[in-house]
């Protein structure tokens, strides 16, 4: 069925002025040249790190493979995941294509009309981590693929892009990532790519946890938590040059009573508008110490079906996201002591609202309201008493999550695929 | 049914991918340089936005559509971005001097006045004189 789907996609592509490549629209395939100095531009290039930041190997590591039951418990055991995140349409940016100036000559399906254009900005990450632990000591790594950049004109050249190219690209990054020992990071214009790993020894017992690693990209990495309250602290120094930092404190998923669920509480800083590595010439726009500082509340698994996320951007500007209230199958969220794992067993989530958004010129943004959906499902393809082995599919869409990453976004789209499995 | 499968993968991937240039699009960028400006330079997002809405109240927006038979090669719809650029890349200094007076902002350069309605000041430097065609 695929091979047909993509037989005849390919076939209708190669018309002109088809439903799936409307007439004049063949503007500058790989993006465009994005107009510096317009705010879609700026927008763009704090979406791109913004991208890079939250999917870096460290984040990944901490949020994936650290806040599992395996890191709490003294026995042995393990944790391996992998993640692939795509975004369509963090910003919009006004792009200048220049097959639209001589369409009439070239005969190129690029009218005047596509000149300037507005297009979406779409980033992709993928990530691949692994943890051991033996007794008290243990071992991790992982690794980070991050790419963003305009969109194709078209959006089946996009869903070729990201349904079966990034795939394919992205596992052979993920692999060469320990070759590229310093991590390879680079930005132009209204794209970026970063690759990054992370390694490192871990120590626990029954009061704390400790890890301490080396990021390829941006140098030192630390981490304590404490195993009974779930207070936590994450940060990566800075390296010089690298555009890769983090700070995360909080609390994670805090049981007192049953009906009230699980609790966490935390807030996270990263780099926001850091100064990159630019072309010769290129001109700078951003700012070079400013950051990205969010807090967010969650309160998961209340009476069992309910979830209240509540989150607030504090710098750059301070803004506050509608809080969500989501509908789940009972105890969707693990806790920190872990479950049952049961063979077959599906559990969904459903959070949808209205998040009213304020007038923000400074990025762009029109004063509206935008509504929100998060739909999430997860199945233990093998369940083996606290071990197994989950896949999990996510669609995103003006989630309070994303506003807080992305205050500037209008329409934005997240799919999410995560398999991760505990042994 | 094949083409049903084939809207649903066109359109997983959100909106269309391109769309044409909002006529006043050039002309809101200002305003957004100038409030994105006030943001950097001062971290004061309710300055920011007041800026903008004193120049969406103030000032009367010259609209292009991209297909005007004005531009050609050494012209472009492009080239109406110029305002935009000049006010984003202002040093903090000048911020601060010009302050909440937003005509100083847009007499920085003349490519404001192909975009903003300003008086007295003459653009026909930046329009080539053999405008008219070359598409």
């Amino acid at each position: 069925m695929l091979a047909v789907t993509l037989i005849l996609a390919g076939a209708a592509h190669a018309q002109d002025d088809t439903w799936i490549r409307p007439l004049g629209t063949d503007c500058d395939e790989n993006g465009g040249e994005p107009i510096v100095g317009s705010i879609g531009f700026t927008n763009a290039r704090h979406a791109l790190n913004t991208n890079i930041q939250t999917y870096s190997a460290t984040a990944f590591a901490d949020r994936t493979l650290f806040r599992s039951h395996r890191f709490r418990d003294s026995d042995k055991g393990g944790t391996v995941a992998f993640e692939q995140n795509i975004t369509f349409g963090a910003t919009t940016v006004p792009t200048y294509n220049s097959r639209a100036i001589d369409y009439a000559v070239n005969n190129d399906n690029c009218t005047p009309e596509y000149r300037v254009a507005m297009r979406p900005l779409d980033l992709s990450s993928t990530n691949l981590g692994v943890a051991f632990q033996s007794d008290h000591f243990g071992f991790f790594y992982s690794a980070s693929v991050a790419f963003g950049g305009v969109a194709y004109p078209h959006n089946y050249l996009r869903g070729m892009m990201y349904g079966l190219g990034l795939p394919m690209y992205s596992a052979y990054a993920l692999m060469a990532a320990p070759l590229v020992r310093s991590g390879y990071q680079t930005q132009t214009g209204a794209s970026a790519f970063a690759l990054d790993w992370i390694g490192g020894a871990s120590y626990h017992n029954d009061h704390i946890g400790a890890r301490v690693g080396y990021a390829g990209s941006a140098g030192l990495y630390a981490a304590v938590n404490e195993q009974n309250s779930g207070l936590y602290l994450s940060s990566v120094v800075r390296g010089q040059g690298s555009i890769l930092g983090q700070l995360e404190t909080g609390l994670d998923r805090l049981h007192l009573v049953d009906q009230l669920g699980l609790t966490s509480a935390f807030l996270r800083d990263i780099p926001y508008g850091a100064s990159v590595v630019e072309e010769a010439g290129a001109r700078d726009l951003l700012p070079t110490a400013g950051s990205l500082r969010t807090v967010h509340f969650e309160q998961d698994n209340l009476f069992d079906y309910f979830d209240v996320h509540v989150s607030q951007t504090l710098k750059p500007v301070s803004q506050l996201h509608l809080a969500q209230v989501g509908l789940h199958t009972p105890d969707y969220h693990a806790s920190r002591a872990g479950g049952d794992e049961e063979q077959g067993e599906f559990r969904g989530l459903v959070r949808a609202g209205v998040a009213r958004i304020p007038a923000q010129a400074a990025f762009g943004v029109e004063e509206g309201s935008l509504i929100t959906l998060r739909a999430e499902g997860d199945v233990t393809v093998v369940g083996d008493g606290d071990a197994g082995f989950h896949i999990n599919f996510g669609i995103l869409y003006n989630d309070a999550e994303q506003l807080a990453m992305y205050p500037y976004a209008q329409n934005v789209l997240t799919y999410r695929y995560q398999m991760k499995g505990e042994f | 049914m094949n083409r049903v499968h084939l809207v649903v993968f066109a359109g997983l991937t959100g909106c269309s991918p391109i769309d044409p240039m909002p006529p006043d699009q050039p002309c809101r960028e200002a305003g957004y340089a100038i409030a994105n400006r006030t943001l950097t330079c001062s971290g004061n997002a309710d300055l920011a936005q007041k800026r903008y809405d004193t120049f969406e109240k103030d000032y009367t927006c010259i609209e292009w559509k991209t297909t005007d038979p004005r531009f050609n090669h050494e012209f472009g719809p492009e080239d109406l971005f110029g305002c935009a650029y000049v006010l984003s890349n202002l040093p903090c200094e000048l911020v601060d001097q010009y302050g909440n007076d937003i005509e100083a902002w847009l007499m920085t350069t003349d490519s404001c006045a192909l975009v903003v309605e300003l008086e007295g000041v003459d653009t026909s430097h930046l329009i080539p004189e053999d405008t008219g065609g070359g598409q």
